[in-house]
């Protein structure tokens, strides 16, 4: 029994080497500082490693089912921890460079912070559809939404973020200036 | 809408930029709607550009490291919420566990502990496929692999014990064990020096009634004989013969000038008052190949092989159980509605997930596979219904 749990630590592997830089990103984005997304990484994955019986009943593609354990825990998170968020504390792995500052880009940190404003299915859509680069149908996939509702949601949250950002951008623009 | 056509215009210039077209081009399609659509879309642009945060190679590694030892509490779970039988242990066997190798979850069935692990791998082999080609093959494969499964499962042992019987509801196994099932056909394989040249219709050179399906049945009466012997647990003394020659239709099937001849029988009941099959066939078979040669002299003489294939050899070598060629007799009693026990005519079972098809459900028995389209139409409804 040791040697099958062996082999099967094998093939959870090759999961974890095709799943761990999406799910670290999407956490990282939710909670916007290294330590915590790092921490619920591992959660997500010690999770995984546990529940992996339960998954072939779900009937739900295995990305999606990792993802919604990320997303619950994240939300768990939340509730468990205090409701402010570090914001400037960290920067993440990416230094502030002084050139980038000035430059019309977005930053990590100004991103997460207008993120951290919004609903949490808004997040999901933002990070999953623009961070990572998912199709509509790909995202109503993983949330267990239809495709209009997800569109609706896309609509809603780029709105929302532009206010937010447009801040944030104009501020850029002038001080390139 | 308004609110509704610009959550689709929204969409569609996604989807366009997404493709390479520019934010003008975009916006040329929807002059009206520019102005609001604009900024929404400035903005998923910029998102595109924000720098992705990335992870510490240190950390990245001693999680997997972490993982690939963590100790797991492997508790066996039923699969589709029936204990079946001894998974455990026979996939010890199946995986070559006993000769120390370490396996991977790929030689895994259902109900063992590594069994969602192959199926999350092979999920992900399907996702990650780099076009439609090999994503479809990729399915294929996964088909493929189900049937495998399926066949080691129903290898492992007796049909009986496939499900254990605490697991079913008693007046289900009840009606299961009534199932008349016991086969009173036998099969004799022959390769041929040369075609026989029978009475009726002499000649050895290939002749149109060669092709045909040969019953060597003069009468009603004669059938009536052959099944009395056989309702008291004696083989027919003369029996029916239903015989066919495949060389007569595909000549690649022989050497040049040879031929095979099949020979379906009946009765030969599969519970014999004497002896057993194993002893009896043979000598039975001669007693058959005499029989032809009545009908076709000098018949004997071309026989170069046999192959003889009593009720109970279709019983051990194929698992048809009883010998029965039809997975259930093949009386009103055990047909349509009624197939394979009333009340379960549907390809459903007492469990959920567990489906029948094959001769044992309608429209069988018989070798045309609606029993499979159907039942598979079944899950499908069912399926789509839950």
């Amino acid at each position: 029994m040791r040697a099958a749990q062996a082999g099967d630590a094998e093939a959870f592997a090759a999961l974890y080497e095709r799943y761990v830089d999406r799910l670290y990103r999407y956490i990282y984005y939710r909670v916007g500082n290294r330590t915590e997304a790092e921490d619920l990484t591992e959660q997500v994955f010690l999770k995984a490693w546990e529940a992996i019986r339960r998954y072939e009943e779900r009937g739900v593609p295995f990305g999606a089912w990792l993802f919604r354990l990320a997303h619950n825990l994240v939300i768990d998170h939340y509730r468990t921890t205090r409701p402010t968020q570090s914001l400037e504390a960290t920067g993440g792995p990416t230094p502030a460079d002084p050139d980038r500052l000035l430059s019309l880009r977005l930053e990590l940190a100004d991103l997460q912070q207008a993120l951290a404003r919004l609903p949490e299915e808004q997040q999901a859509v933002i990070i999953l559809r623009f961070l990572e680069g998912l199709s509509h149908q790909e995202v109503a996939r993983l949330l267990g939404k239809s495709e209009g509702a997800v569109r609706v949601i896309q609509h809603r949250a780029l709105a929302a973020l532009a206010r937010l950002l447009g801040g944030v951008r104009n501020r850029g623009n002038i001080e390139a200036h | 809408m308004e609110t509704s056509r610009l959550t689709e215009a929204l969409a569609r210039c996604l989807d366009a930029l997404a493709t390479g077209q520019t934010l003008d081009e975009c916006l040329a399609a929807y002059p009206d709607l520019a102005a609001e659509l604009r900024p929404l879309l400035e903005t998923a642009l910029a998102l595109r550009q924000v720098p992705p945060p990335t992870i510490d190679p240190a950390f990245r590694q001693r999680l997997r490291e972490r993982l690939r030892t963590a100790p797991v509490r492997v508790r066996p779970r039923p699969l589709w919420g029936w204990p079946a039988v001894r998974w455990a242990a026979a996939a010890v066997l199946a995986t070559g566990l006993l000769a120390g190798t370490v396996v991977s979850s790929a030689e895994s069935l259902p109900g063992d502990p590594l069994y969602p692990t192959k199926l999350a791998v092979e999920e992900v082999q399907v996702a990650l496929a780099p076009d439609p080609y090999t994503r479809q093959e990729a399915r294929w494969r996964r088909a493929d692999e189900r049937l495998r499964e399926l066949t080691r499962l129903a290898d492992r042992g007796d049909a009986e014990h496939l499900v254990e019987a605490s697991h079913l509801p008693e007046e289900f196994l009840t009606a299961v064990r009534n199932i008349r099932m016991e086969g009173c056909s036998m099969k004799i394989n022959l390769a041929l020096d040369g075609l026989p040249s029978f009475r009726a219709l002499p000649g050895s050179t290939l002749l149109p009634h060669h092709r045909t399906t040969i019953h060597l049945c003069p009468s009603i009466d004669y059938i009536e004989r052959a099944w009395d012997e056989a309702k008291y647990g004696h083989p027919s003394t003369q029996p029916m013969l239903e015989i066919t020659i495949p060389t007569s239709y595909d000549d690649s099937l022989a050497p040049p000038g040879k031929h095979i001849m099949n020979i379906f029988l009946q009765y030969t009941p599969y519970r014999l008052r004497e002896g057993n099959w194993h002893q009896l066939k043979e000598s039975y078979a001669d007693r058959v190949l005499a029989l032809v040669e009545e009908y076709a002299p000098g018949f004997r003489n071309l026989v170069l092989h046999r192959q003889v294939i009593s009720p109970l050899d279709l019983e051990e070598t194929y698992g048809l159980t009883g010998g029965n060629i039809f997975h259930g007799e093949m009386a009103v009693d055990q047909l349509f509605f009624l197939r394979p026990v009333p009340g379960w005519a549907q390809y459903r079972t007492p469990l959920r997930g567990l489906y029948l098809c094959g001769s044992g459900t309608h429209p069988g028995g018989g070798v045309m596979g609606a029993p499979g389209y159907n039942a598979a139409r079944e899950i499908l409804r069912q399926r789509e219904g839950s």
